[in-house]
C-alpha cells in the first residue's frame, strides 16, 4: 500500500538526508531541475518507493542509474527482493553452459550479499532466493538471509536452495532447525517456501503454531519430512504443496479453509480433515497411481474438487482403472505413458466418471509405435460437457490419434481441440529437449488429424 | 473517511497542488473502483486505457492529487500504472517518461552500471 505523505512546499525528503554519505548532494524537490518535463520531480522520495517497490528487483535497481535523485531510492523498496538463478541452474544441469558450480554458488552469495547491505526500507514483502546454495560453504549466509527476511517483517518467503543432479549426493544442504528460528518472529509470514531445505515435521509444526496469518506453504525434496501432525487448526491455509518427500508417513492436519492441495510422492498416511472449500487438488508419483489402482482409497474431498492434476507417468495399468463418479470436476489434467491400448481405456474410464467435466488435457510421454490401423471406440453415453480438449506430446502414433478421434467423436459439445506437439514437460523446463524431428512429425500428422476435426469445432494446433 | 480532504479542499480556495481538470478525473475513481474492484481483467483495460489517454505528466498530476486527497486506493493504482509503464525498460525509456535528464558526471554513470550489471540483463528494445 503506497503511504500517503503531505506535501509542502519546498518539501525535502527526510529519507535522502538521513542516508546519504556526506560528500552527496543532497536534492531539493522543487528546485534542482529547471526543464518544465520533470513533473515526477515533485513528487515525494516515498511515492517514488512506493513506485519502485512494485517492480522487480532488477529495475528497482537499475532505477539507480536515473540521475543523482534516483540513486539510492531504490534501495528503500519495500517490494520484492527477487534472486532468482534458476535459469542458470537449468543450463548447468544440461551442459549448455560449462560453469563451475562452486563458483557460480559463490557469485550467487555474492550477489544477494551485496543487495541486502544495500538495503535500507524497513520492510520487504518478499524474498526470494532460486540457487544452488550448500550448507558446507554458506550456512552462515543463509542464516543471515532468513534473519534479514524475518527483521524485515517478510510476507512470502522462498528458499529454493535447488539441488542439482551432481550435488544431491555430495553436498549436504541446509538444514533449518526450530533453535535458530525461535529467536525471530515469525508471525509476518503469509507465504513459506522451502524447496532442498532439510526440515523435520517437529520443525514445520512450530512454524505453523507461530505463523498465524500463514496461506502458503510448499515443502519440496527434503527427507528430513517423516511425520507432520501440527496440534492447532491452520484457519489461514488456503494451499499447500507437498512434493517429493520421500520419506513422509503420515501427515495429519486440520485446515478448515483449504483451497488447493499437491502431494507428490509416495504411498503415504494423508489426512486431511474436513476441507469444505477445496477446489483443485494435483497429484504425482506413487501416490497418484495408487488413488488410480484402489479407487476405494480415494479421499472423500476428491470429490468435491473442480479441478484435478494426476500425473500417473510412473506405471503402465495392467487392469482399466474404474473410477467413481466426479460430479463437482470440471477440469482434468492426466499425464500417462502412452503405450498400449491402456491410455486410451484410462481416459474413456475417467471421462465416464466425469459427466460435467468441461476441459480435459492430457499429456502423454513415451509414445511407442506408428500408426497401425486406427479403431474409435465408441461409447453408449457420449459426453455432453466436454468443450476443451488438449493432447499435449503429440506425436501422431497409434495412441494419441485414437485419443484424439475418440474424443471427436464422443464429446457432442467440443468446442475446441488443442494438439500440441511439444514436449509435455516441457513447461517445467526452459526448452524443449527432445530430437526435433518429433515435433516435425507430429505437426505433419497433425494436419492429417486435422481433416477429421468437424467444422464447429475449433482446432488450434502447437 | 475518504474524502475528509475534499471537503477541504472545496473550502481552500487557494489551493494549486489539485486543479479542477485532475479532480474531476480523481473523484469519480472510487465509484469505478468499487464496480471494478472483483473483476480484474476490468482494471487492466482501465488501466491500459489510463496509459494511451493519459501522459506521464497527467499522471503525476494524479498522483499529486491522490496524494493530497489522501485517497490510498487511488494512488495505488496511479503507482502500479506507472510500474506497470517502466516494466522491462531501457534506462533511457525510463528516463524519457520521467522527463529526467542524467545528472551524472561522464565516468560515474559508467561506473553505476558495472555495479549493476546484474540489473541489466533482459530489458526490452525501445
Amino acid at each position: 500500500m503506497a503511504k500517503t505523505v503531505t506535501v509542502q512546499p519546498g518539501y525535502e525528503s527526510p529519507l535522502l538526508k538521513a542516508n546519504h554519505s556526506p560528500n552527496q548532494k543532497l536534492l531539493k524537490c522543487n528546485k534542482k531541475n529547471d526543464f518544465p518535463e520533470d513533473l515526477f520531480g515533485k513528487l515525494p522520495d516515498e511515492i517514488l518507493v512506493s513506485i519502485v517497490s512494485l517492480v522487480t528487483l532488477k529495475e528497482a535497481a537499475r532505477t539507480s542509474v536515473l540521475s543523482h535523485r534516483w540513486r539510492y531510492l531504490w534501495t528503500f523498496t519495500t517490494g520484492s527482493l527477487d534472486f532468482d538463478d534458476s535459469l542458470l541452474l537449468w543450463l548447468m544441469e544440461y551442459r549448455k553452459v560449462i560453469n563451475s558450480y562452486s563458483e557460480e554458488s559463490d557469485r550467487f552469495v555474492r550477489w544477494v550479499n551485496e543487495v541486502l547491505k544495500l538495503h535500507r526500507g524497513p520492510t520487504i514483502d518478499e524474498f526470494k532466493v532460486c540457487f544452488s546454495v550448500n550448507e558446507k560453504h554458506f550456512k552462515l549466509d543463509i542464516e543471515n538471509w532468513i534473519r534479514f527476511s524475518l527483521r524485515k517483517k517478510v510476507k512470502r518467503l522462498v528458499l529454493d536452495l535447488a539441488h542439482t543432479r551432481e550435488s544431491i549426493r555430495v553436498i549436504r544442504q541446509y538444514t533449518l532447525t526450530d533453535q535458530f528460528l525461535r529467536s525471530y518472529h515469525l508471525d509476518s509470514l503469509t507465504t513459506l517456501c522451502l524447496n532442498s531445505v532439510q526440515v523435520t515435521g517437529e520443525v514445520l509444526e512450530y512454524v505453523l503454531s507461530n505463523c498465524p496469518f500463514l496461506e502458503v506453504l510448499r515443502v519440496e525434496a527434503t527427507e528430513s519430512l517423516v511425520n507432520l501432525k501440527p496440534s492447532g487448526p491452520l484457519p489461514k491455509l488456503k494451499h499447500l504443496e507437498i512434493i517429493h518427500c520421500f520419506k513422509l508417513e503420515n501427515f495429519e492436519i486440520s485446515a478448515l479453509n483449504l483451497v488447493s492441495f499437491k502431494y507428490y510422492g509416495h504411498v503415504a498416511r494423508i489426512l486431511l480433515g474436513d476441507v469444505p472449500n477445496i477446489v483443485e487438488a494435483s497429484y504425482s508419483c506413487e501416490y497418484a497411481c495408487s488413488l488410480v489402482t484402489n479407487c476405494s482409497q480415494i479421499p472423500s474431498f476428491l470429490f468435491q474438487v473442480e479441478t484435478l492434476s494426476l500425473d500417473l507417468s510412473l506405471r503402465l495399468f495392467e487392469d482399466t482403472p474404474r473410477f467413481p463418479i466426479f460430479r463437482n470436476l470440471r477440469q482434468l489434467t492426466l499425464t500417462l505413458v502412452a503405450s498400449g491400448v491402456e491410455p486410451l481405456l484410462c481416459c474413456t474410464s475417467v471421462l465416464e466418471a466425469s459427466p460435467f467435466l468441461h476441459r480435459f488435457v492430457v499429456k502423454l510421454t513415451y509414445l511407442d509405435g506408428p500408426a497401425g490401423e486406427l479403431k474409435v471406440l465408441k461409447v453408449e453415453h457420449p459426453h455432453q460437457f466436454l468443450s476443451v480438449f488438449e493432447l499435449r506430446g503429440f506425436l501422431g502414433c497409434k495412441i494419441d490419434m485414437e485419443l484424439a478421434l475418440y474424443i471427436l467423436s464422443n464429446a457432442v459439445s467440443l468446442q475446441k481441440i488443442i494438439i500440441d506437439t511439444r514436449d509435455p514437460y516441457a513447461e517445467d523446463m526452459f526448452w524443449d529437449e527432445r530430437d526435433p524431428r518429433l515435433k516435425e512429425w507430429g505437426t505433419a500428422r497433425a494436419r492429417e488429424l486435422a481433416t477429421r476435426v468437424p467444422p464447429c469445432v475449433e482446432l488450434m494446433l502447437l | 473517511m475518504k474524502f475528509c480532504t475534499v471537503k477541504q479542499y472545496f473550502d481552500d480556495e487557494n489551493n494549486n497542488n489539485v486543479t479542477n481538470g485532475i479532480a474531476t478525473t480523481v473523484i469519480p475513481l472510487p465509484n469505478k473502483h468499487l464496480k471494478i474492484k472483483a473483476n480484474n481483467k476490468e482494471m487492466e483495460q482501465y488501466e491500459q486505457e489510463l496509459l494511451r489517454n493519459v501522459m506521464p505528466q497527467e499522471l503525476t498530476k494524479l498522483i499529486l492529487a491522490a496524494n493530497y486527497l489522501n485517497f490510498k486506493e487511488a494512488l495505488d493504482f496511479f503507482c502500479r500504472t506507472v510500474a506497470n509503464a517502466i516494466q522491462n525498460k531501457s534506462v533511457d525509456y525510463v528516463r524519457k517518461f520521467f522527463g529526467l535528464e542524467s545528472d551524472f558526471e561522464p565516468g560515474e554513470e559508467e561506473k553505476l552500471c558495472k555495479e549493476f550489471a546484474w540489473s541489466f540483463e533482459g530489458v526490452d528494445e525501445d
